[in-house]
C-alpha cells in the first residue's frame, strides 16, 4: 500500500544491495583486524600515551 | 621501517586550543541559556516578549548553538590538542588556525544576529542563510587544510584512531553540508532549497541526521580515543575492535536518515532501509562505547577520586544509553508513537548533554591545568558539577520520556472500532504534558548552574596559572618513509580488488536478467572462493597493506570517503529521479501563487516548521485527526519540505479551507481567542509590517529555475497578482468586521494557510495517452497496489 510514484522495480532491491555491501565491509574490516599483529596494535594503542 | 634522521624540539600551538576552549564554553552558556528560555516560553506563552524574541525564531538559535558553537568550538579544541600530539608535529599553519577560530566565532555571532530577525533556510540545524553558509564551507576548508597539511608533515608514521575519526568527520561534514545547502538566492537574506518535497526531506534528513553523526559523534569519538587513556593512564581496550567499529560506524551511519521520515509519504523501500540500517548500527556504536568503557579495567577506583574520569564514564554511558534508543525510536511501529513527540527531544538530549556536554566538561577539566601549568581550582566544585549535571539530565530526560509517551498514546489512542479518536482536541494533550514541560526547566537549568560552576572554576584555574605552550622534542621521520602509497598500490591491491570485484559481481546477480543473473552469482562465488585461496596463502601481504594505509593519511581518507558517500548516492539519486510531477499517480500540489508564496516565506520565517508539520502519516490515528494521508505529490513544490518533526501543534497539511479568513486571523492576534490553552506565541508585528514585494518577482523567477510551473509573468503582473489577492482577503474579513490592509504579512500568511492541501489530480485520459498500453497505472478507488504490476510490466 501507499506507493504513490511509477513503480520501478529495482529500487526494492536496493535495501539487499546496501545490506551486502555493509556486510562485505564488515567482514572484510573484521578480517583485518583479526590478522592484525599483536606488537602492531599494542603499538597503536600506546600511541596517546607516548610521551 | 622508518628511518630517524634527526631530532628537533617542537613547541605545540596550543593558544588555538585555549580559545576554542573558551569560546566553547561560553557559547555553551549562552545556547543553553536560550534553551532555558525556549522551555520556558513553551509553559508561559507571556515569555514571548517581542518577535526577535519568539520561540520560533530561538529554538533555531538554540539548537545552533549549542550543535555548533558548544560542541564545535570543543571539536576544535581537542582536535588541535590531540591532533598536534598524535602527528609529533605543531600544526601546519598559524595562520590558517587563526583564520579558523576567528571566521567560525564571526560565523556564530552573524548566526546569532540573523536568527532572532527571521532570516532563515528554514530547514532544522541547517537554517543559515545563504552567504553564511558560504563562510561555513569556506572556514571548514581552512580548518581542512591545515589538519590535512599537519597530517602531511607528521612525524609519527601511524594514523592513530583519534586521527582516523577526524578525517571522517572533516570529509563528510563537508559533503553532507554543501549538498544540503545547495540553494538558490533570491536576496542577500533568502534563497530557495533546490530540492524540493520528499527530496528535501531525504537530503534534509540525510544530513540532519549524519550531523549528529559527524559533527556530534565521529569527532568526539575522536576526542575519547585519546583522552580517555591520557585520562586513565592506560592504552585503549581494543585496537582491533576500534578498527572494526570505525569501518561499520562511518559505513552504516550515512544511511540511517530516513528512519526520521518514518510512517509519512516517503517511499517504502527507503523507510526500510532507515530502519535497517538504524538497528545495525547498535552494534558499531556499542563497539565504541564498550572500547572506551574498559579502558578503565584495574582503574575503576579513578572514577571515585577523579572528576575528568568520572565525567569521561558517565559520557560514555549516555552514548550507550543514546545509541541504545536511537535505533529503538527507528523500529516503525515505535516510531509511529515517538516521533512528533517530547520522546525524540529528550533523546537528543541525553545524546547532546549527556554525550556532548559531559564529555566536553571532563575534556576541559583535564586541559585547563595542563594548558596553564597548574593545578584545577577546585576538586570539589567539579565534583559538584558532576551530579548537578547528571541530576539535571535525568530530570530532562526522564520528563520528555513521560510527556513524550503519554502525548502520543493520547494521540494515537481511538475507541474500541477504531473509528473516533479518544482525545480528538489536540489542546487535551498538550496540557498533559504540561507539568513534564515544567520539569524540563528545572532539569534544564540544573544543567546551566553546572555549566556556569565550570567556569567559574576553570577561570580560576587559568587565573592561578600562565598559559603554557608544550614543547617536546621529537624524532622527524624522513618523508619518503609514510605516504608513500600510490594509487597502484591502494586500488590495485589484493584487498581493494577483491572486494570490489566481489561486489560488482553480487549485483550482477542481483540487477541481471534471467540466465545472466545466475551466471554472475556462478563467477561471484567462484571469484569469492579464489579470494578465500589468495588470502590463506598470503594473508600477510593483506594485512601489510592496510598496515600501509594507516601510514598513509590521503588513500585513507579516499577509501573512507568512498565509504561515506555510497550510501548517500544510493539514497538519494533514485529519489531525485523518481520525485518529478510525470512520475506521480495521483495527486499533484497546485502552484502557490505570489501571495501565498509570500506567506509561506513568512510562515518560514517565524519558524512555524518548530511546532506544526505538514505531513499526515500513514496512520490510523493521523488520518482520523487531520485528514486524508498526505501525498508525495502534495508537497512536489514546496522549497523548502515542510513535514516537521515535532508537532507542539496539530498538524496543517489539510488546514487550508478548514477554518474562515477571520479565525486564522484571530488565531495569529490572540492564539487563546480561538484555541482555549494554546501554548502559541502571538503575532501582533504580522497585523502591521508589510510583506516583501520588492523581491516577489525574484522569488517567482527562482522557483520558474527550480522546475515549479509558473505561468509568464512580467514583474508587475506579479506584484499585482499578489495585491489583487490581498485585496479579496480583506474584503472576505470585512465580511466579519475585521480590518487589514492588504500588503500586510498576516494577509500573505492566511493566502498561504487557506492553500494548505490543494492539489489537482491528473486526468485518466492524461494517463492513458501517456502509457495506452498500460491502463493499470491509473489509481483505482480502493486499492493503489493493484497497479503494481502494470506499472511494473511498463518498465
Amino acid at each position: 500500500m501507499y506507493k504513490y510514484v511509477i513503480y520501478e522495480t529495482w529500487l526494492d532491491w536496493v535495501p539487499y544491495v546496501a545490506f551486502g555491501v555493509t556486510a562485505l565491509v564488515f567482514i572484510t574490516f573484521s578480517i583485518h583486524a583479526l590478522i592484525m599483529r599483536k606488537d602492531r596494535a599494542d603499538h597503536l594503542s600506546h600511541l596517546p600515551l607516548d610521551n | 621501517m622508518n628511518t630517524l634522521a634527526q631530532k628537533q624540539l617542537i613547541t605545540f600551538d596550543d593558544k588555538v586550543v585555549r580559545q576554542f576552549m573558551w569560546a566553547s564554553i561560553i557559547w555553551g552558556i549562552v545556547g543553553m541559556l536560550v534553551g532555558v528560555i525556549i522551555a520556558s516560553q513553551l509553559n508561559f506563552h507571556q515569555l514571548n516578549v517581542t518577535q526577535w524574541l519568539s520561540f520560533g525564531r530561538l529554538r533555531p538559535l538554540h539548537t545552533n548553538a549549542v550543535i555548533f558553537a558548544f560542541v564545535g568550538n570543543m571539536m576544535f579544541s581537542g582536535i588541535y590538542y590531540s591532533t598536534q600530539r598524535l602527528c609529533k608535529a605543531r600544526m601546519a599553519s598559524d595562520i590558517l588556525s587563526k583564520i579558523h577560530f576567528w571566521g567560525w566565532q564571526g560565523i556564530i555571532v552573524a548566526a546569532a544576529i540573523t536568527l532572532p530577525l527571521g532570516y532563515t533556510r528554514g530547514q532544522e540545524y541547517a537554517e543559515l542563510i545563504w552567504p553564511i553558509n558560504i563562510a561555513v564551507a569556506l572556514i571548514w576548508v581552512v580548518f581542512a587544510v591545515n589538519f590535512f597539511w599537519t597530517l602531511a608533515r607528521r612525524n609519527e608514521p601511524s594514523l592513530y584512531v583519534a586521527l582516523w575519526f577526524y578525517i571522517a568527520t572533516i570529509i563528510t561534514v563537508a559533503m553532507l553540508y554543501i549538498v544540503n545547502h545547495l540553494s538558490i538566492p533570491t536576496s542577500w537574506t533568502h534563497s530557495y532549497t533546490l530540492f524540493s518535497g520528499v527530496q528535501n526531506a531525504l537530503v534534509q534528513w540525510w544530513y540532519g541526521h549524519n550531523a549528529v553523526a559527524f559533527f556530534l559523534t565521529t569527532p568526539i569519538l575522536g576526542i575519547m580515543y585519546y583522552f580517555l587513556p591520557k585520562a586513565v593512564e592506560r592504552p585503549v581496550y581494543s585496537y582491533r575492535l576500534s578498527i572494526v567499529h570505525f569501518w561499520s560506524l562511518v559505513f552504516i551511519y550515512i544511511w540511517a536518515g530516513p528512519h526520521h521520515l518514518l510512517n509519512t509519504s516517503l517511499p517504502k523501500w527507503l523507510q526500510m532501509l532507515g530502519m535497517f540500517f538504524s538497528l545495525m548500527l547498535w552494534a558499531p556504536s556499542w563497539g565504541g562505547m564498550l572500547n572506551g568503557l574498559l579502558t578503565l579495567r584495574g582503574a575503576w577506583d579513578k572514577l571515585r577520586t577523579d572528576p575528568v574520569v568520572k565525567f569521561f564514564i558517565a559520557a560514555v554511558t549516555f552514548y550507550g544509553m543514546s545509541t541504545f534508543e536511537g535505533p529503538l525510536l527507528s523500529i516503525r511501529a515505535v516510531n509511529a508513537l515517538s516521533h512528533y513527540s517530547d520522546w525524540t527531544i529528550g533523546h537528543v538530549h541525553s545524546g547532546a548533554l549527556g554525550w556532548n556536554g559531559l564529555m566536553a566538561a571532563g575534556m576541559f577539566y583535564w586541559l585547563t591545568p595542563r594548558l596553564y601549568g597548574t593545578k584545577l581550582h577546585s576538586v570539589p566544585m567539579a565534583n559538584f558539577h558532576f551530579w548537578i549535571s547528571i541530576v539535571g539530565i535525568l530530570l530532562y530526560v526522564a520528563a520528555m520520556w513521560v510527556s513524550g509517551i503519554m502525548q502520543g498514546l493520547m494521540l494515537n489512542s481511538t475507541n474500541a472500532a477504531g473509528t473516533a479518536l479518544t482525545y480528538p482536541n489536540f489542546i487535551e494533550t498538550l496540557t498533559a504534558i504540561r507539568p513534564m514541560m515544567a520539569f524540563r526547566i528545572i532539569g534544564g537549568s540544573m544543567y546551566l548552574v553546572g555549566m556556569g560552576l565550570m567556569l567559574w572554576n576553570l577561570w580560576k584555574t587559568a587565573r592561578s596559572g600562565q598559559p603554557v605552550n608544550e614543547t617536546r622534542e621529537v624524532a622527524i621521520l624522513e618523508r619518503n618513509s609514510v605516504d608513500n602509497m600510490g594509487v597502484k598500490d591502494t586500488f590495485l591491491s589484493d584487498p581493494v580488488t577483491y572486494f570490489f570485484g566481489g561486489l560488482f559481481l553480487l549485483m550482477g546477480w542481483i540487477f541481471l536478467p534471467k540466465g545472466a543473473d545466475i551466471t554472475a552469482l556462478v563467477c561471484a562465488l567462484i571469484f569469492g572462493a579464489i579470494a578465500v585461496r589468495k588470502f590463506t596463502t598470503s594473508h600477510h601481504t593483506w594485512s601489510q597493506w592496510y598496515e600501509r594505509l594507516l601510514e598513509n593519511w590521503l588513500p585513507f581518507t579516499i577509501l573512507t570517503f568512498i565509504a561515506v558517500a555510497l550510501g548517500g548516492l544510493i539514497q538519494i539519486i533514485p529519489t531525485v529521479m523518481v520525485n518529478r510531477a510525470k512520475n506521480m499517480e495521483d495527486r499533484i500540489q497546485q502552484v502557490y501563487t505570489p501571495l501565498e508564496l509570500t506567506g509561506r516565506d513568512i510562515y518560514v520565517s517565524e519558524g512555524c516548521y518548530n511546532c506544526h508539520s505538514q505531513m499526515i502519516r500513514t496512520l490510523l490515528p493521523d488520518v482520523l485527526r487531520y485528514g486524508d494521508y498526505s501525498r508525495l505529490g502534495e508537497s512536489i513544490y514546496d522549497h523548502p519540505f515542510q513535514w516537521g518533526s515535532k508537532r507542539t501543534g496539530p498538524d496543517l497539511a489539510r488546514e487550508g479551507s478548514r477554518y474562515p479568513h477571520s479565525w486564522h486571523f484571530n488565531h495569529m492576534m490572540d492564539p487563546r481567542s480561538t484555541s482555549v490553552g494554546s501554548n502559541m506565541p502571538a503575532y501582533p508585528h504580522l497585523f502591521t509590517t508589510k510583506f516583501d514585494q520588492k523581491t516577489l518577482p525574484k522569488k517567482i523567477a527562482a522557483m520558474v529555475r527550480l522546475g515549479v510551473p509558473y505561468p509568464a509573468m512580467t514583474d508587475l503582473e506579479i506584484k499585482e497578482n499578489a495585491i489583487k489577492q490581498g485585496i479579496e482577503i480583506v474584503e472576505k474579513l470585512k465580511e466579519d468586521k475585521l480590518t487589514a490592509a492588504p500588503d500586510t504579512q498576516i494577509v500573505a500568511l492566511i493566502a498561504y494557510l487557506q492553500k494548505l492541501g490543494k492539489y489537482d489530480t491528473l486526468e485518466v485520459e492524461d494517463k492513458l495517452q501517456k502509457y495506452p498500453t498500460a491502463p493499470g497505472l491509473i489509481p483505482g478507488p480502493v486499492n493503489p497496489d493493484q497497479n503494481r504490476p502494470a506499472a511494473s510490466s511498463q518498465e
